[in-house]
């Protein structure tokens, strides 16, 4: 990413900060203030969201003086395949069940490595399926099924 | 030679066979759902407390505190080997474990904690058997604003566990203590920063942060350099060095006393020990630079305070019949159902419970050790399999355990938001460990401040006027000194290097 | 239309045999009682000393499920659009006739969405001071606390919880309004109450009796109509001088609107018998609590109970001007 200011990671921390706290103010409005006396639900969060602001401020202002090391080796193919997966693997699990869902995790996110071979991650695949069912399932009791509704299972 | 009298009584009654058998199960499922990611010992109990209301009173106590004690444990193995906390206590060990681990020395790391556990609960042991009741006095000194300024003095001291800019520490700190107040205020019964979505109405987990903001980073930032985490280092030795030992006995020793001492307090207690004693370790050490890169200090005192924190935290449910945290809430029910009133009567009226619960603490702690020093050559194989198929696991584990904590899918994809929010502020130099204390606290501290200014009807003096909140703000103050002198005194050179590497 | 009379009646015939059948086979599965509150608290205990002895009635096992959150109004909501045949059951405690004042959308009516069973016990409560507060008895706590009102403070539980509900009553009754300072939970707020930090609470004898024994809280008053074997020497309310002031933390069992009559008939003996067996009654002692008399523990007296406690706390409540949404 690259940045208008002198330190990259400076600026961008401070517009995150900023912003974050800019929104938590926002929300917070419908909130009830109160008095110092009898707080109301917005009183701290909107204390702390103005410092918040305060401190990115602060760090915006700083990037612009002091220089600091660019932002390196930024993944997004790693972020995106880490991320998507493990949602995807939310959006399947009840439905699929853990024996299908299971196994796309392991195989999607691995495809994020280097040295992705079909031979040995369906194994992992299939050891990690079977090992969660028997842990998770029978012994935690986790309310999942193995086989899913969509592929005709309870 | 009462209190011998009473240890041998309660040694007595910890020993009987069944209650071993008790400790040693409660230990064991306790270690298994710690190193399990998801289900915390406060969801395994209640789950368990059914079972246990077929058991005699003492059993049934002895082995959800074991669970309890157990589940601290096992949730430091996951922070050493592959940076997941499971428990809140455990984030301070991920700092050095996890670096330990990556340097090839887990086992030293592993053995470190165990140690460091094993000793801590047995001094907390003392300590709980020697001084519950007056302790329990003190802690209830402790009005909302003294809570508050312990509080505020803890999230100072942990911008010191931050590597990077001090800046960006206050400012992950307070975007934590925000994040923790989404959801119902128990006050006004509003709905907080929810956006209507029902499954934030209790608020984000703290586990659902934690895997997200360490696990799944993590295993992102090593995809980024995959070729050189699969060169990971050799494994030295399972064993601590002489070097090791001479470096951690100090720490461990430090990591007791602190953790004892904050354990008492309810809530925060034992995890406030953590942060505290890895504050104070990385400022006393003389390798003050090798903390957060692998410091063995930075594993031996906050396991230690942990542990401790973790035994000393029964002190005021053993004597006064309060819970100072979710698990000793359900322990309170468990006495309850059982028909035993808790409260201060306890002590005189069943002696039999109160010493054999200490003194199974401590058969407890040692079934721990026992337990562990030979599975960590077995753990430590498991981080030498390679990183390609290790972190589909991981990421695996992530996700059931996530769903675990309240059968909803909406946890997963929380936990993938708050990956991709660590994986940004970790390429910004901002870290989670003091995001993640101040995610804890953030509730509590705002909880007490309202609380105080309601019981001083508005009167902010109330802070400088109680002699415990005045000095906890002290050494607030002297604490913000200290992190912030070196800063200014650094270089410009100094601070490009070091966020440089 | 002859034909089409025959049909209805035919059916009708079919569905009441159908029914009475089903009702002599009731119970044929497992009974789910619902508990709206975590495993271990005192309505969880409350709930399982009942399952267990209408269980062994019933002849069919009863387990208790933990449907835990808002005040117990998800436990509340599963049961009143759980199937009404007998197989889920609901235990409740006051704050069941106190959620339509504190929660403005509740999705489920408290009254009509429910077939009352009965009630099954009441426990009183007791009002507290911190040790060292100077009034002796009620009469001077009352005049005490009218003579510092700006000073004193008032703890509870948290939103909807039984200390709140008596603290509430409380300040109406003596018609003077102090600080009140929430906790989440019971535990808390005797902490604070044991440490000096806060003056008065009001909670259960659950909760209160061990502290009162030991001498570390001062008590004023307990709020049943007479005085309780545990603590004989504490005078009631009325008695130490708030006349009628009486407030209970009572439990009843509730099934799903449309629950056959002759099932509702199978469960109130059973419940009338679960709370009359010594064992359990020892056990409601010893949480403070008393089995209702058997003429309480019937649907027609949980109903107007109910309806009695909705109309009562409905006022108080709103005039706090308190929601817990």
């Amino acid at each position: 990413m690259a940045s208008p200011a002198q330190n990259p990671k400076d600026f961008w921390t401070g517009l995150i900060y900023v912003a974050f706290g800019a929104a938590f103010i926002w929300i917070a409005q419908d909130y009830g203030m109160g008095t110092a006396f009898r707080m109301g639900p917005a009183y701290f969060p909107t204390v702390l969201a103005g410092i918040l602001i305060l401190i990115g401020l602060m760090s915006l202002g700083r990037s612009f003086f002091r220089p600091g090391a660019p932002i390196t080796s930024f993944t997004v193919k790693g972020l995106l395949i880490v991320v998507l997966s493990t949602a995807l693997f939310g959006v399947i699990v009840r439905g699929a069940g853990l024996a299908v869902a299971l196994p796309i995790l392991v195989i999607v996110s691995g495809y994020a490595s280097v040295d992705f071979r079909w031979g040995r991650m369906l194994a992992l695949a299939a050891g990690i399926t079977v090992f969660c069912v028997l842990v998770f399932l029978k012994g935690l009791g986790v309310p999942l099924p193995v086989v899913g509704p969509w592929l005709g299972g309870g | 030679m009462e209190l011998l009298g009473n240890l041998a009584l309660g040694l007595g009654t910890a020993v009987t066979p069944w209650n071993l058998v008790y400790c040693l199960i409660g230990v064991f499922l306790g270690t298994l759902i710690g190193v399990l990611p998801g289900l915390g010992p406060t969801a395994t109990i209640a789950m368990l407390l059914p079972v246990t209301f077929v058991l005699p009173p003492v059993s049934a106590l002895i082995m959800l505190a074991g669970i309890y004690y157990g589940s601290q444990y096992g949730g430091s193995t996951t922070s050493i080997l592959v940076n997941l906390p499971g428990e809140a206590a455990s984030v301070v060990t991920t700092l050095d474990g996890y670096q330990m681990a990556r340097k090839g020395r887990a086992g030293a790391a592993l053995a470190a904690a165990a140690i460091g556990s094993f000793f801590a609960g047995t001094v907390a042991t003392f300590i709980l058997a020697l001084f519950a009741p007056p302790l329990a006095e003190v802690a209830l000194k402790f009005g909302p604003a003294d809570y508050f300024s312990l509080m505020v003095l803890g999230l100072v001291a942990s911008i010191v566990l931050a590597q990077g800019s001090l800046l960006h520490a206050f400012g992950m700190v307070v975007l934590g203590l925000l994040l923790g107040l989404v959801g119902t205020d128990v006050t006004s019964g509003t709905q907080r920063f929810t956006f209507g979505i029902p499954q934030l109405a209790d608020g984000v987990g703290f586990v659902v942060v934690a895997m997200g903001m360490f696990g799944l980073t993590e295993i992102i930032r090593n995809l980024e350099q995959e070729e050189h985490r699969s060169a990971l280092a050799k494994i030295t030795s399972l064993w601590p060095t002489k070097e090791d030992w001479k470096r951690m006995i100090p720490s461990i020793l430090r990591g007791t006393l602190i953790g004892s001492a904050v354990g008492i307090l309810p809530g925060s207690g034992s995890i406030l020990g953590s942060f505290a004693a890895y504050s104070i370790e990385k400022k006393v050490s003389k390798h003050r630079a090798e903390f957060g890169k692998g410091a063995i200090e930075g594993v031996a005192a906050p396991e230690s305070a942990n542990n401790a924190g973790a035994q000393t935290s029964f002190i005021p449910m053993l004597t006064l019949g309060i819970p100072s945290n979710p698990v000793s809430a359900l322990m309170i029910g468990a006495m309850i159902i059982h028909g035993i009133q808790p409260g201060p009567s306890v002590i005189r009226d069943q002696p039999a419970l109160f010493w054999g619960m200490i003194a199974s603490m401590w058969v407890g702690n040692l079934f721990l050790i026992i337990l562990n020093l030979p599975l960590i050559g077995m753990w430590v194989r498991l981080v030498m399999v390679p990183y390609q198929y290790l972190f589909p696991a991981i990421l695996v584990f992530c996700g059931i355990g996530v769903f675990s904590l309240s059968n909803s899918e909406f946890d997963i994809y929380l936990m993938a938001l708050f990956g991709a929010l660590g994986y940004l502020f970790s390429k910004l130099g901002c870290e989670p460990a003091p995001m993640l204390l101040a995610f804890i606290l953030g509730p509590m501290m705002e909880k007490y401040l309202r609380r105080a200014m309601l019981i001083s009807r508005g009167d902010w003096t109330v802070f400088f006027t109680r002699p415990i909140s005045l000095t906890l703000l002290v050494l607030a103050v002297v604490a913000m000194v200290l992190v912030l002198i070196p800063e200014f005194s650094k270089t410009r050179e100094e601070a490009f290097r070091e966020e440089a590497e | 239309m002859g034909k089409f009379l025959v049909r209805v009646t035919l059916c009708a015939l079919v569905i009441a045999a159908s029914a009475a059948a089903y009702a002599q086979q009731y119970p044929s599965k497992v009974i789910t009682l619902v508990v709206p509150y975590a495993a271990g608290g005192p309505t969880d205990t409350v709930a399982r000393l009942v399952a267990n002895s209408m269980g062994a009635t019933l002849k069919q096992q009863m387990i208790v499920e933990n449907t835990v959150g808002a005040g117990g109004t998800i436990a509340g909501n599963r049961v009143a659009h759980a199937a009404p045949d007998g197989y889920t059951l609901f235990i409740h405690h006051v704050g069941h006739s106190t959620a339509p004042a504190l929660y403005r959308k509740l999705p489920y009516d408290p009254i009509n969405d429910f077939e009352p069973i009965g009630l099954i016990n009441e426990a009183p409560m007791t009002l507290l001071s911190k040790k060292d507060l100077s009034p002796k008895n009620l009469k001077e706590l009352i005049a005490y606390i009218k003579a510092n009102k700006e000073k004193m403070t008032l703890a509870n539980a948290g939103l909807g919880s039984a200390s709140h509900l008596c603290g509430m009553l409380f300040m109406s009754a003596i018609q003077t309004d102090v600080t009140t300072v929430p906790y989440e939970g019971a535990g808390p707020a005797m902490n604070d109450l044991l440490g000096g930090q806060i003056d008065l609470l009001c909670d259960q004898t659950t909760n209160t009796t061990s502290q009162i024994k030991a001498g570390r809280v001062k008590v004023y008053g307990i709020t049943s109509n007479k005085r309780v074997a545990s603590l004989p020497d504490v005078p009631t309310m009325d008695e130490a001088g708030l006349k009628g002031f009486e407030v209970n933390v009572w439990h009843a069992l509730y099934a799903p609107k449309g629950t056959p009559k002759a099932v509702i008939d199978k469960l109130v003996p059973a419940l009338q018998a679960a709370i009359k067996e010594p064992n359990v009654k020892q056990r409601f002692n010893e949480l403070g609590a008393e089995s209702v008399a058997d003429n309480r523990a019937t649907p027609a007296a949980l109903r107007a109970h109910l309806k009695a406690e909705i109309d009562r706390w409905g006022p108080i409540i709103k005039k706090a001007g308190v929601y817990a949404d």
